[in-house]
Parts: C-alpha cells; structure tokens; sequence
C-alpha cells in the first residue's frame, strides 16, 4: 500500500515536472520561432552568401541563386585583394583597446558620483540621460561635426574640443611627443567619451544602489579611507556591472554607425557585392566574438558577487 | 561621580585665537579644506561636462533658427537674423513631414508595446520553468545582442521581400498563385520581429525582464497555484501588475531606440517616399558627407544649417517625452536593477 502511493507521487511529480517544462517552453514559444525564421535563418544565409560568388543582375532581378558553387573567393578578396578592409579592422580594434577601458572607468566615476547626494542631483542625471535618449551614432555624427561634412571639414572636425593650448605647454615642457599625442587625444575625445557612456552610466548607477551600505558602515568605523573603500569594497562588488558595461560597450562600438568595418560592410552591400558584404561582416564578428569571450573569461574570473 | 567624567560635562570653553575668532584643530581645518575642494572639484567637474553634452544641442539651436547661411566671424551664438528659412527647408525637403514623423510614431509606439509584451512572455518563462536545454536557449538570447543586425540584415532584405508567413503563403497561393507578400517598406518589417522578441535589442530586453522575475518572491505565485489559478493567468493577474516598472523601462527604452534607428529601418525602407524620420536625416547626412552633392565650402556650410536644424525636429518628440518622464526614465532603471 505504501509503495503504491510513493510510486503515485513520484509519477506525479514527474509529470508534474515535464508538465511545467511544456509550459515554460509555451512560455518561451514566440521568442523561439522569431530566433529560428528571423535570426538564425538569416544568419546562417548570410553565412552561406559569403561562400557564393554572386551574379549582379540574378540580385537586380530578385532570383535566388542557391545553385552557385562554394568559394573562398570572398574571404580571399577581403583578407589580401581588398585594400582597405584589413587596416579598418585594425584601426577601428585599436579605437576599441583604447576607447573600451576610457569610457568603462569614465562612466564608473561619474556614476560614482551621480550617487552621491549633492544639491542638483536631478538635473545632473538628467543631463547625463541625454546621451541615452539621443542614442543614435548618425544623429550624433551630426551634432558633433556641426552637420559639415566630413569631406569638406576634414580630420579636424572628429575632434569638437581641440585643446591646442595644452599641447603647447607639454611640449614646452619637453615630454615625450607619445606621451603628448595620448593625453591631447584623449582629452579632445571628451566628447566621444561623455556621448557614449550614457547607459554604462546608468549600469554602474543601478549596480551601486546594489552594494549593501552596511559594508560602508563597517569600512568607516574600521578607519579606511574614501580610496581604500572604493577599492577594496565598490570595485570588486561592481565586478558583474563592470563585466556588462565592458561588453555593452564593445558590442556598441562595434554597431556604432561610424564604425568604419561598417562603412566598408555597407559600401560593399551598396556595390551589390553581396558576398563580400557578408564576408566582410563575418570576419569582423568573429574578431569581436573572440574578444568578447577573452573579455568574459578574464573578468569573469575575478568577478565577485553578493550572495544574496 | 568621580572627577573625570564631572570634568567632561562641564561646557567646554571655545578656544579663541589672538584675533579673537574660534581656533580648530588641524585635522579638522585640513578636512574640512579637503571637503570643500572636492565640492567645488565637482561642481566644476559637472559644469564642464554639462558644457560638452549640451554644446552641440545648443550650437543646432544656435544655427537652425538662423537666417544667414553665411555667418560673420562675429556671430557664435545668437544668430544676427532669426528666421524660419532652414527649418521650412528641413521640414519639407531633406524630413517630408509630417508623413515621416507619423509613421516614425506608428512604428516605434506599435513595436515598442509588442516587445514589451513578447519579452515580458519569454523573460518569464526563461525565469520561472525549468526545461530541457533552458541555459542553451538563454545563451542564444545573449548571443542575439552580441551578433551585430548588420550581419543578417541582407539576408532579411530577401526574407522580407518575399515573405512567406512561416508557410502560410504557400497555402494560399494554391488559391491565388499571384499571392506575394512584400514586407519591405511597410511597418510589419519592424513590426514582426518586435512581436517574436527578435526586434531592436529584443534580447536584451528578454535579459532585463528575466532577471526582474527571477528577483520576485515565489510565494505570491505559490499562492495563486494553490488557490486553483492556471500558469497563464497567473502571469496576468499576478506576475503582470507587479511588473509594471521593469515594462515601463523596456517600453521608454525599445520606443527611443526605434525612434532614433537607422541602421535596420533605413534597410527594411529602401524605396519608400515617406521614410522614418531618423532614416531621412541620416540619408541626408550621408548625402553631404560623400562629397556628391556638396562640391563647395559654401554649399556644403549652407547643408550644414539645415541638417542641423534637421536634427532638432527628429529629437525635439523624444525630449518631449524625456521632459515629462524623466522621472520615470530615471527612477525605472534603479528599479529593475538590471545587474549581472
């Protein structure tokens, strides 16, 4: 008799277990056939296009061409035909190297002290909302030239804060010209920095209501100093935002619309080089995801949490 | 009471110094100094960034409502002739409005409601049910906001172009073998994946639901169940009215981010006379920045003003919105605690 009713709960229980599983998959139904019909059969289309050697006028004519032969001649042309590709890849990693940590650490100091409580608070968290409402790369592109055209203004016009001055007293001081180079760079690139950390801003914000004021409690009494506590408490809590922020804002310079690997994408879609287009794409994609996944690994493995 | 602790009560006399005034300690002047210069550090800190956020907003201000293409050396900031001559050019040529700007509305405000509802669907269920192959699934709702659209975007050019309804246009051509579905140029192009949860940035707002749900006590569902209520209506008489703020942000967020797209609309639009707005200005830009149209300094200084004021009309609906509920834009954020 006993067995019986154990053996009935635990057929129960099952059934109750792959009952809630149908659900959930129910639950999760829409997404699935939307990733299934709208990303990865594209996707894996696009990937397939950049094997094919495409005919111009099958495209102008919208016919299929599924029977054209396999090739590498796309990656070739990409890889050593294409003269500019290979040397906007490495320019546009090399504003990453150095943009991604500037505006990771930028946006982590001023979400600091945008949670700090100060008389014009609300105004100032509006202000640095605004870059996150007016979030598009081509709008931007256009505030910060001033609507010239890059043609026309030239270099000079991706940098809106020049700072000339500064150059001349560092190298009045007899720095060295590298040294001079990175700091009025960076410095002439507040404007990208400041445009292109609103939502790391509100990540870190929303990561620092997070952290238990009790630590800070304990810290003070114990006598650590403001530095102290930031490092030895804020940052290492912070370490799962951090690891969001640095992806987001890989993926983002990766999307922006002046990314120049994108330009190059979109120029040769507009050529109708379709499977250069999506060679170009797939290369750039793998370069970033191998990034991503070093970045993930690395400060994921010294990614503290609170236990909640 | 012994002495020591009688000699403390007794009021402390204010030492003063040789002009009279009150002497302090050392350490206290110097943090007192220290808290005072990081004050006004700050204050300065913020006045100067507030500077670059705000330079570029107010110089299309500056230059949409001036009149002379032309600007004399001495005019930086207050224009020497107000005039409506680059905004009437904007509004009608390089924006075609209103018809941009409505369908601009239609499109955001429909796509931003779908993906509210859809990720609010599925972040529920990749929170609450356990099923075969769930972290598989999730990892590839993370993979679709690190994959770029601009990798699959030709590809869905074709899709849309002729748009099967997942098989149900072939069912219909049986009776009708004209039948074609063309989803480029109309709303569903955007439309669609926001109601699949594969829209603008629909994984990552899939992610934010999810996280919200899991941070919910299980003891109200718990409830709901043991009183006889199905899965399904619990998600909406429960789940749903607990989760107005994490939608609130999805809806504000999906909305701006449609509203300021390019990139996919300006794909999913390639023929259309009325365009979504973001989509006009920036074809306009890039117009003048390929160097095709704009041969001369002046013509192209002349563009200048009028994508400038451009550029006011497409964000003044957003800031609008952002004025009225920035308290919600702020706060929503704090509240779903999108955290790792």
């Amino acid at each position: 008799m006993a067995k019986a009713t154990t053996k009935t709960k635990k057929k129960r229980k099952a059934s109750l277990a792959s009952r809630n599983a149908r659900i959930g998959f129910l639950f999760i139904l829409p997404w699935i056939i939307g990733f299934a019909v709208l990303f990865l059969y594209p996707a894996l289309q696009s990937l397939k296009y950049s094997f094919m050697n495409w005919d111009k006028d099958a495209i102008l004519n919208l016919k299929g061409q599924s029977d054209a032969a396999f090739t590498l001649a796309n990656y070739e042309y990409a890889l050593t035909g294409d003269a500019t590709y290979i040397r906007d890849v490495v320019s546009s990693l090399g504003t990453m190297v150095y943009e991604v940590p500037l505006i990771t650490f930028f946006s982590m100091f001023i979400a600091g002290l945008l949670n700090q409580k100060f008389a014009g608070r609300t105004i100032a968290r509006m202000l640095f909302f605004l870059p996150v409402i007016i979030a598009s790369g081509g709008i931007i592109s256009i505030l910060q030239s001033g609507g010239m055209s890059t043609s026309i203004g030239g270099e000079e016009s991706i940098y809106m804060f020049k700072t000339t001055a500064m150059e001349d007293v560092l190298v009045s001081t007899g720095i060295s010209q590298d040294i001079i180079n990175f700091l009025t760079t960076t410095v002439s690139k507040i404007f990208d920095i400041t445009w292109k950390s609103g939502i790391q801003i509100l990540l870190f914000l929303s990561g620092l209501q997070g952290v238990p004021s009790s630590y800070y409690e304990v810290s003070s009494m114990e006598g650590a100093t403001a530095w102290e506590e930031f490092w030895k408490i804020t940052f290492p809590l912070l370490s799962p935002t951090t690891l969001i922020a640095v992806v987001y804002t890989i993926v983002d310079s990766f999307t922006d619309y002046r990314n120049v690997v994108m330009k190059d994408i979109q120029t040769a879609y507009g050529a109708l080089e379709l499977g250069r287009s999506a060679a170009y794409s797939w290369i750039y994609f793998v370069i970033i995801g191998i990034i991503i996944f070093l970045v993930n690994k690395i400060i994921f493995s010294k990614t503290v949490y609170i236990e909640e | 009471m012994d002495k020591s602790v009688k000699e403390r009560m007794k009021p402390q006399k204010i030492k003063k110094n040789k002009f009279g005034l009150q002497k302090f300690s050392k350490s206290y002047v110097f943090k007192e100094l220290a808290k005072w210069a990081y004050i006004i550090f700050r204050t300065f800190l913020f006045i100067g960034l507030a500077y670059v956020i705000l330079y570029p907003l107010l110089t299309a201000l500056s230059k949409a409502f001036s009149e002379d293409y032309m600007a004399s050396a001495t005019v930086e900031w207050i224009p020497k002739n107000f005039g409506m001559t680059n905004m009437k050019i904007a509004w009608s040529t390089y924006l075609n409005m209103p018809d941009s700007m409505f369908l601009s509305i239609r499109l955001s405000l429909v796509a931003a409601i779908l993906q509210v509802v859809t990720s609010a669907i599925v972040g529920y269920g990749f929170a609450r049910y356990k099923f075969k192959g769930r972290e598989l699934l999730f990892s590839l709702v993370i993979l679709s906001i690190i994959v770029p659209p601009q990798t699959y975007l030709i590809p869905m050019y074709i899709i849309y172009r002729r748009f099967h309804w997942f098989g149900l246009s072939y069912l219909i051509q049986l009776f009708a073998p004209n039948f074609e579905s063309n989803l480029l140029n109309t709303e569903w192009s955007m439309w669609l994946p926001a109601m699949l949860g594969v829209g603008l940035r629909g994984g990552l707002f899939i992610y934010i639901f999810r996280q919200f749900f899991r941070g919910m006590p299980k003891d109200l569902e718990e409830a709901a169940w043991i009183d006889g209520c199905g899965p399904f209506s619990t998600f909406v008489r429960i789940m749903v009215p607990n989760a107005l703020s994490a939608a609130l942000t999805v809806f504000l967020f999906s909305l701006v981010w449609h509203w300021n797209d390019y990139t996919v609309a300006g794909m999913m639009f390639p023929t259309a006379d009325v365009r979504p707005i973001s989509v006009m200005l920036i074809t306009q830009s890039a117009k003048a920045a390929n160097g095709s149209l704009y041969t001369s300094l002046s013509a192209d200084i002349n563009n200048s003003f009028i994508l400038n004021a451009a550029v006011l009309i497409v964000i003044t609906p957003v800031l609008v919105l952002f004025g009225f509920l920035q308290k919600y834009f702020i706060e929503s954020v704090d509240r779903v605690g999108i955290k790792g």
